[in-house]
């Protein structure tokens, strides 16, 4: 009966019936409309016209409207209560904490949060931990500065929460992580997968092997998480590699378990629609791909209802064999905002990913350039291998990798060599995508 | 009835919820004895924070399975 307790973070919560989820997110929902209606200007001017008691099923849900960044920004730029303006859901005084976006699709978004918001959102990250193996004997290291992000603190305060151990990695550069994560012993890491790969970079300069910093898990925060690159991150660390999906306006709505084998819907905490891409008014079925909108339904401070996040997932199978009966998404498949049409082709960064991480493990990092040449839509792919390659040798990988990204995408790709040394490299997030079309379109 | 359910019964969740709400009212009583004091009312907010995530955890399904 102890190891049953212990298995979950929340034995009833995560097992609880699928109608029983969908009956507290409807509960929840309205619940949320009534606080936000008298407490965000936002809400009153959007939902003026909406009743909470109307909402008596998902169908009636999916009627109202959708919120997107773009709203967010209108409701707080030269809005008060500054910073945050209308969006704003309890009084300012009980802010505790600033937040913000990273502001790479435009104006960051500023996201207040109060004491008990910000617990509630812990307490999500807890069960996250928790399905991912954390546990009280852990030595958490989070090799970040954590600034105004807040993935890293939300692991932070829920490993302490958890039990973990925390020691936080900023205000060092990477070998000084490295020399860190030894010291201390950590057994566990937080960090986007472009700087797990990085670190394990780093490590090798050192001349040490990362399989035996005594690394056990490792959960992944701030950008997709192909499985091609979970799988390498797990080999080169000797690791558990989990992912899950979040973001400083939605909170963490998504994780793995132990199984691996896709991401739980945080349920009840949130109410998660995966909606068709043309129409988002129709939520998709199993191996079908989806916008996911969310409403965080316990957050006051900044209440979200139907936020439009623009992720786009493939709906998964449910009844995972780790007993949890939460809704389940088989994968996330980039950004609404990246999936762009290259020469008519519906094409998404994290298929090169995919295709580079799984197949050429010599590739030390890589770019995505699109650009427009003489009316055409011409896409290269930049890649660093790990050492100089000779000429013969080059030209065989441009082929082979050009091969397999045309099967890929349906594209033909442009490789070009770039030396050992020559990409930028990423601690926070990657930026490999640039569409160039677009820079010359506002120019 | 799954596994996880027949170690925590629905009389556990109900005895649950009514220790949440007992706390609730607890720390409400603190509050007002406190008149003001910043150790009182600082934490007693943190104790609320952790409430409201019991709640939503606990007392929410117990009310669901009454």
């Amino acid at each position: 009966m102890v190891e049953d307790k212990r298995r979950y973070w929340n034995p009833v919560l995560e097992t609880l019936d699928p109608e029983q989820h969908r009956a507290l997110e409807i509960k929840n929902f309205r619940r949320l409309i009534r606080y936000a209606k008298g407490h965000s200007l936002f809400y009153q001017e959007k939902y003026k016209d909406i009743n909470p008691e109307d909402i008596l099923d998902l169908d009636t849900i999916r009627r109202l409207p959708l919120v997107d960044k773009e709203d967010l920004r209108k409701a707080q730029e030269g809005q008060e209560p500054f910073p945050y303006g209308e969006m704003l859901g309890v009084p300012l005084a009980e802010v505790t904490d600033f937040r913000q976006t990273s502001g790479t699709t435009g104006r960051p978004v500023y996201v207040p949060e109060s004491y008990e918001s910000w617990q509630w959102r812990v307490e999500v990250w807890c069960h996250i931990l928790w399905m991912a193996g954390f546990r009280e004997t852990d030595r958490v290291f989070i090799p970040f500065g954590y600034n105004v992000y807040v993935a890293f603190w939300e692991g932070h305060y829920a490993a302490e929460k958890v039990g973990c151990e925390v020691v936080p990695g900023g205000a060092l550069d990477t070998r000084g992580r490295v020399s860190k994560i030894m010291e201390v012993k950590a057994t566990a890491l937080m960090n986007t997968p472009t700087y797990g790969l990085h670190l394990a970079e780093e490590v090798g300069k050192m001349g040490l092997d990362p399989k035996g910093l005594g690394i056990k898990r490792m959960l992944c925060a701030g950008e997709p998480l192909p499985p091609a690159t979970r799988n390498r991150l797990g080999e080169i660390w000797g690791a558990e590699v989990y992912d899950h999906i979040g973001g400083t306006e939605p909170c963490a709505w998504a994780a793995m378990c132990g199984e691996r084998q896709g991401l739980h819907i945080m349920e009840p905490f949130f109410l998660v629609e995966i909606l068709d891409m043309e129409t988002l008014s129709r939520e998709v079925g199993p191996g079908e791909l989806g916008v996911v909108v969310v409403t965080p339904l316990g957050r006051h401070s900044f209440p979200l209802l139907r936020f439009n996040t623009k992720d786009v997932v493939r709906r998964g199978e449910d009844n995972c064999p780790c007993g949890r009966t939460s809704k389940m998404i088989s994968g996330v498949e980039g950004r609404a905002d990246d999936l762009r049409k290259i020469r008519g082709v519906l094409f998404t960064p994290v298929t090169v990913e995919e295709v580079v991480r799984k197949e050429f493990p010599q590739v030390v990092e890589f770019e995505i350039l699109v650009e427009r040449k003489n009316l055409m839509d011409e896409i290269c792919l930049r890649v660093e291998p790990q050492e100089e390659m000779g000429k013969e040798t080059a030209k065989d990988f441009c082929r082979h990798i050009g091969e397999r990204l045309k099967t890929k995408t349906n594209l033909r790709f442009q490789i070009e060599m770039v030396p050992p040394g020559g990409l930028p490299r990423y601690t926070l997030k990657s930026k490999r995508f640039k569409d160039l079309r677009e820079v010359k379109n506002h120019e | 009835m799954n596994k996880s359910k027949e170690t925590v019964g629905r009389a556990d969740l109900k005895k649950m919820k009514e220790n949440i709400d007992q706390i609730e009212v607890h720390l409400a009583k603190l509050l007002e004895l406190g008149g003001g004091m910043p150790v009182i009312e600082k934490n007693v907010r943190a104790m609320k924070s952790f409430i409201h995530a019991l709640k939503f955890g606990v007392s929410d399904i117990a009310e669901l399975e009454e």
